[in-house]
């Protein structure tokens, strides 16, 4: 990774070392604390990634890494030459560009409105209100919106009320997306908007009154002091979901696809699902799972190079 | 923003980035070797080789088995059912029960196998990728060709008396690798298309037979009621509709001997085109392309919906209950004596309850002793009728259920068949009409699993038995069929709508052509082949 390399890592690494025990001496009971996290990054996160060579093999669970045949790059020709492999990679991402043009900026709109509302009580109520689908399980939250896109469901009756035709929305090739994307803002919107607002807590309020007492309205005052403040977290935030572009669950897919959308529908997750998993073709899922990494990962370097080249805001 | 808060921030996804690009590969755990002590070598001193209890040591066997929805109602674990219970008195062996959670049986067979503990005995064994009998060759489940003789008589009397069963039970080198659930004697079809009395008699009709009747019927009740009557599958695919115009989906027999894919076939257009057609005219439930049963069955039961396909016995019960009287109509036909080939195949050997001994169990012997008891004479009562006396008395020579499993206080019938019965296991199976408290209910719901079941023109000869394939046909077979079933699935919905128009139908076929339909086609029919010569 040249891009990671700094000049601090051509020091003497013997004083590093030094400086790191004295260090560990010194603060002692934080190591202490933080040991439990290190292990299980260590066991839960490293240590599986040696398992990414059944992807080269013919997993077999019983015969076991050491025991399965070595099959090369068979997994990643048989994803990529699929007649499918075009359309999933397409609507993976598609859902991603979707969520990033409409559901990314949502949650800072909203920690942008939250934070011009003086009455403490008002501004409270709102959050919680607007958190709570963050905690409806995705089960249950399907099954809802199932039950309002039908023919008879409640969307359809505003539809109607407006002079529209009664239609299942989800046998709807071209609504698929849109319901998929616009139900997640509604679920995640509150909750994402948090770590903006703890971002916001911390601004100083003296910038306010200066700018108050230079003639700032309430909308220049967000223009000029509220939302520059927001841009590290945001630029953050972007680069590491430009990281996911290549990803999106296949659960909610599933739960919301049947096979008359899967013009839009089907993505990688939810075809490696029926392919992958239903049949326990492990070797083809870590295959897919492998690819899709290696994708985001080289866009999150491009995304990451040019934020540090253009915005100086980057995640290293 | 402190200088602190920077550093952090920028450190820590990071590091979660790192960590999620590492996750991938998890839940991918190596499964660990059992050694290969496949039983059959170690020489015992025979205590009691046959015979009822097997032992009198003290031993626990490990049983996975699915637990039916209808016992978790009321216990957690089948080690409450009543006939387990009795079972473990009469045989000494102690069962611990391991249940996958429900709707994920396929996922944690898989973690199961993947683990490398495997539990003595494994019930709906077919869950092996490739079959149980992939899972005896990779060394996972113990061959039972050398116990059963001696170890199961009970079983392997029953399976060997007859050709026809042992090619069913056996793979093609005539070994046994796993036990089935038996039944001797068949049912009548239990999957009927469910209509209301009162509506038929409300459009003065008759239970439709032909596919005239049906539009007929349909018309008809569009025209009085306003609503959409027919509550299709979500796959668009309903064999009673297809069969009438000489084909099923998925791959069946065309000509007694010809294996052919349904999907595919010519005679699948004139399904699509009266789909597309009963669609069109509003006759099919609009939503219908994302409804599961039990959204189907409160479309029914509300009115919004008059005819459905399912189980006829448990619809006339829910029925009752609701004072509703639900019938059932005959399979459809195009021309009233048209010979109808297309009712499910009901095999003597069924399949859903096979049943495997893991290689590495301590206890084979044991094991298969213990399978044996639900095939003798004994144990098949205990398993079909529960304890004497409990629930059922001998009255005439025949046994007759009480009251106690009948009309339970605290379960209904439905119930009572998984927690004071053996429902569902590998055992020697009685008839429904024989043994099934829900028809000994009322005599009503006998008459009406009945209904229909004395029409002569009717046989299953378009089904395939259940076929054995290779590992090597199996994986090359499942990898063409899911991009098959994916592009079929999807445009057969799509000409039921209307989205394709059916003049594409051609294109489709030489598409599904393209995906290598023929190869899939042709390894069935080799397995088929394989099959008649066993």
């Amino acid at each position: 990774m040249e891009l990671a390399k700094t000049p601090g890592a051509k020091r003497n690494p013997n004083a590093k070392v030094s400086r790191l025990r004295k260090d560990i001496v010194m603060n002692k009971y934080v190591y202490l604390m933080a040991l439990p996290v290190i292990a299980y990054f260590l066991i839960f996160h490293y240590a599986p990634i040696g398992g990414l060579v059944i992807a080269f093999q013919n997993f077999s669970a019983f015969k076991g890494i050491g025991g399965s045949d070595w099959v090369g790059l068979q997994h990643f020709q048989d994803f990529l030459t699929s007649p499918y492999a075009f359309r999933v990679i397409r609507n993976t991402l598609m859902i991603n560009v979707y969520q990033i043009i409409f559901g990314f900026p949502a949650p800072i709109l909203l920690a942008l409105l939250l934070n011009e509302i003086r009455v403490q009580l008002f501004k409270r109520a709102i959050q919680t209100i607007s958190y709570m689908p963050h905690f409806i399980s995705l089960v249950v939250i399907c099954g809802m919106l199932v039950d309002f896109t039908q023919s008879e469901g409640v969307i359809n009756d505003i539809i109607v009320f407006f002079g529209g035709e009664r239609a299942n929305l989800l046998m709807d090739t071209d609504l698929f997306r849109t319901i998929f994307v616009s139900s997640g803002i509604w679920q995640e919107v509150g909750w994402g908007s948090i770590i903006y607002l703890a971002a916001l807590s911390t601004l100083d309020p003296h910038l306010y009154e200066a700018s108050s007492i230079d003639g700032a309205g309430r909308f220049r005052q967000l223009v000029h002091i509220t939302f520059p403040a927001l841009v590290p977290t945001i630029l953050i935030l972007l680069i590491m979901r430009m990281g996911h572009i290549m990803s999106e669950g296949f659960e909610k897919i599933i739960l919301l696809y049947n096979p008359l959308t899967y013009e839009t529908a089907d993505v990688i997750s939810s075809y490696v699902y029926r392919r992958g998993i239903q049949e326990a073709n492990y070797s083809f899922g870590a295959a897919v799972g492998l690819f899709n990494s290696s994708i985001n990962f080289i866009i999150l370097l491009a995304v990451n190079y040019l934020s540090r080249k253009y915005a100086k805001e980057s995640l290293w | 923003m402190s200088v602190n808060q920077i550093r952090w921030t920028k450190i820590v996804p990071f590091a979660l980035l790192v960590t999620m690009l590492g996750g991938v590969a998890a839940g991918c755990s190596s499964g660990t070797n059992n050694d290969g002590n496949a039983g059959g070598s170690e020489t015992e001193a025979a205590v009691s080789e046959t015979g009822y209890p097997i032992t009198d040591e003290p031993i626990t066997l490990q049983v996975w088995a699915p637990i039916h929805p209808n016992a978790t109602q009321y216990i957690k674990s089948y080690s409450e059912n009543e006939a387990y219970m009795e079972l473990e008195k009469r045989t000494g062996i102690k069962i611990e029960f391991i249940h996958p959670a429900q709707g994920q049986e396929q996922e944690s067979f898989n973690l199961m196998i993947a683990s490398g503990e495997v539990p003595d005995i494994i019930i709906g064994a077919n869950r092996y990728v490739g079959g149980a009998n992939k899972g005896v060759r990779d060394g996972v489940f113990a061959d039972l060709t050398p116990y059963l003789e001696q170890y199961a008589p009970d079983y392997y009397k029953l399976v060997t008396t007859d050709e026809e069963v042992k090619r069913q039970v056996t793979n093609d080198e005539g070994g046994f690798p796993a036990f089935y659930m038996i039944k001797p004697e068949q049912d009548p079809p239990f999957r009927r298309i469910i209509l209301r009395e009162e509506t038929l008699k409300s459009v003065q009709m008759e239970e439709p037979r032909t596919i005239e009747d049906y539009e007929k019927f349909f018309k008809a009740v569009k025209e009085s009621k306003g609503v959409a009557p027919y509550a299709l599958l979500g796959s668009g695919l309903e064999d009673q509709f297809m069969g009438p115009f000489g084909v099923v989906s998925n791959f069946f027999l065309k000509d007694e001997s010809t294996v052919a894919f349904g999907q595919t076939e010519p005679a699948f257009r004139e399904y699509l085109t009266l789909m597309n057609k009963w669609y069109t005219e509003g006759y099919i439930n609009k939503d219908f392309a994302g409804l599961k049963t039990p959204q189907v069955l409160a479309l029914f039961d509300s009115g919004k919906a008059e005819m459905y396909v399912d189980a006829i016995v448990g619809s006339f019960n829910r029925g009752k209950q609701l004072g509703q009287t639900y019938v059932s109509a005959p399979y459809p036909r195009v021309n009233p004596d048209d010979k109808v080939r297309y009712m499910p195949l009901e095999q003597v050997a069924q399949p859903g309850q096979e049943t495997v001994v893991a290689a590495s169990s301590k206890h084979i012997k044991e094991a298969i002793r213990w399978l044996n008891y639900a095939y003798s004479e004994e144990g098949a009562m205990l398993f079909n009728y529960g304890i004497e006396g409990k629930t059922y008395n001998m009255v005439d020579g025949k046994p007759q259920y009480t009251d106690y499993i009948l009309n339970n206080p605290k379960f209904g019938t439905d119930n009572a068949n998984f927690i004071l019965k053996v429902h569902f296991a590998p055992k020697l199976q009685y008839t429904d009409i024989a043994s099934n408290p829900n028809l000994a209910k009322s005599p009503e719901s006998a008459a009406i699993r009945m209904k229909w079941a004395d029409d002569p023109n009717v046989d299953s000869s378009m089904f395939l038995p259940t076929l054995q394939l290779t590992s090597e046909e199996s994986d090359e077979r499942a990898k063409i069929m899911t991009e098959v079933n994916t592009y079929c699935n999807e445009m057969v919905l799509k000409f039921i709508l209307g989205v394709e128009p059916l003049s594409k139908f051609d294109d489709y076929v030489s598409q599904v052509k393209k995906l290598g339909i023929d190869k899939a086609v042709s390894l069935t029919q080799a397995a088929y082949d394989r099959y008649l010569t066993k």
